[in-house]
């Protein structure tokens, strides 16, 4: 079994927070620096499902998305040397490098117009909230989730994707309502936390 | 729905596709698996703690189970043996190439060449290995690579190199540890 099978159980020792700002181990990052194939394992047991669900939802194809996620990782190997985690954290700088990425593709789909007076243009997304930009925020998000409680997760999950109310949720749950809205509050405010443990700048209204 | 969403977190939260809850499944990564480099073939622990002084001897006077051969006048052949191509991995130059040629049956011998490695510096030397399917590792010596970066060595081959799956040459830290660093820098597979 693969290491990357075997990490992809559990998050990675670093990954997991232990404390407001928690850098990653200094010992982590050498490894990393020296592209440790352990290191990179991890880090894609970590990252990979993030990055591949971030690009299924912006290039809306699977076989593109493949291709491209291929290239986030190889980039993130050839780049590994250079990662300064004073600069980003490990999960901006690999998603900064899937939205660039994600970026080139789409742009590639654009035809080149044949005439400048024809209409064809570099266009934006017609969906603003489907833009690469937009969904790396929602993405983000979707990976600090990961972090939570599996019973914070599932709550969310069930309130936010599955659209239920509390008393709803109790009722499905069995859980006492005043526990679920004790629990809602709780999960959320450990995604904040989480979120803003990963970018401070980031942290929505 | 009795409640909305009143925030932009939970607006985000609303907004996740059903893979943005569930970690979607991605495609393999891009660098090959690891090989299980634990398991060492007993009774063949050629490396002790002065493996690169040793090297750096083999180099020298080119004795012992390992002869240095390049620059030699006589091209280093192995008769009847099979040949692997050696490619580069990991941190090595993409240019980096090898070649071993590998008698067949026990008791055997290789000669291997190498080219576009980084020179061996004071604190590092290669080793070349077998390496089975199950992970089975044989070390088979080290070797320093001079400033030219290419090196040709003769070594023993005291297994059936049919039973392993690779020729492998790392790169190891003189460290004292005679395990494989798992810093491999050119293999080829023997079939």
């Amino acid at each position: 079994m693969s290491a990357a099978v075997l990490t992809a159980m559990a998050p990675a020792p670093w990954a997991v927070r232990r404390g407001p700002s928690s850098p990653l181990p200094r010992r982590f990052v050498a490894r990393l620096h020296r592209r440790d194939r352990r290191a990179l394992d991890e880090v894609y047991a970590e990252y990979a499902p993030t990055v591949f669900g971030y690009l299924v939802n912006t290039l809306r194809d699977r076989g593109a998305a493949e291709d491209v996620h291929q290239q986030v990782f190889l980039e993130v190997w050839q780049r590994a040397p250079d990662y300064d985690p004073d600069r980003a954290t490990l999960l901006t700088w690999i998603m900064t490098i899937a939205r660039s990425r994600a970026v080139d593709e789409l742009r590639r789909r654009v035809p080149e117009p044949r005439d400048p007076g024809d209409g064809h243009e570099l266009a934006a997304d017609p969906d603003p909230e489907l833009s690469p930009d937009a969904l790396i925020e929602r993405w983000r998000v979707a990976h600090l989730l990961s972090r939570l409680r599996p019973e914070e997760s599932e709550l969310l999950r069930l309130r936010f994707y599955e659209g239920l109310s509390q008393s709803e949720i109790a009722e499905r749950t069995g859980v006492p309502l005043g526990t679920v809205k004790m629990r809602m509050v709780s999960a959320l405010r450990r995604l904040r936390e989480l979120i803003e443990d990963e970018d401070p700048e980031a942290v929505p209204a | 729905m009795s409640e909305r969403p009143t925030d932009e977190l939970e607006r985000l939260l609303e907004a996740l596709p059903r893979e943005g809850w569930e970690r979607p499944e991605p495609p393999p990564a891009p660098w090959p698996p690891e090989q299980p480099w634990r398991v060492r073939a007993p009774g063949f622990s050629l490396r002790p703690l002065t493996a690169a002084v040793a090297a750096a001897l083999l180099i020298a006077l080119g004795v012992a189970g390992g002869v240095l051969v390049s620059g030699g006048d006589e091209p280093a052949t192995v008769a009847d043996g099979t040949t692997v191509a050696l490619a580069p991995l990991g941190d090595a130059d993409p240019a980096a190439t090898g070649e071993a040629t590998l008698t067949e049956g026990d008791a055997g011998e290789a000669v291997v060449s190498v080219s576009g490695l980084a020179p061996s510096s004071d604190g590092d030397f290669y080793e070349l290995w077998l390496i089975g399917a199950d992970g089975e590792l044989v070390s088979l010596g080290s070797f320093k690579v001079p400033e030219s970066g290419d090196a040709e060595l003769r070594v023993n081959v005291p297994v059936d190199p049919a039973r392993f799956a690779f020729v492998d040459v790392s790169l190891e830290p003189d460290d004292g540890d005679p395990g494989h660093s798992s810093d491999s820098v050119l293999r080829g597979p023997t079939t």
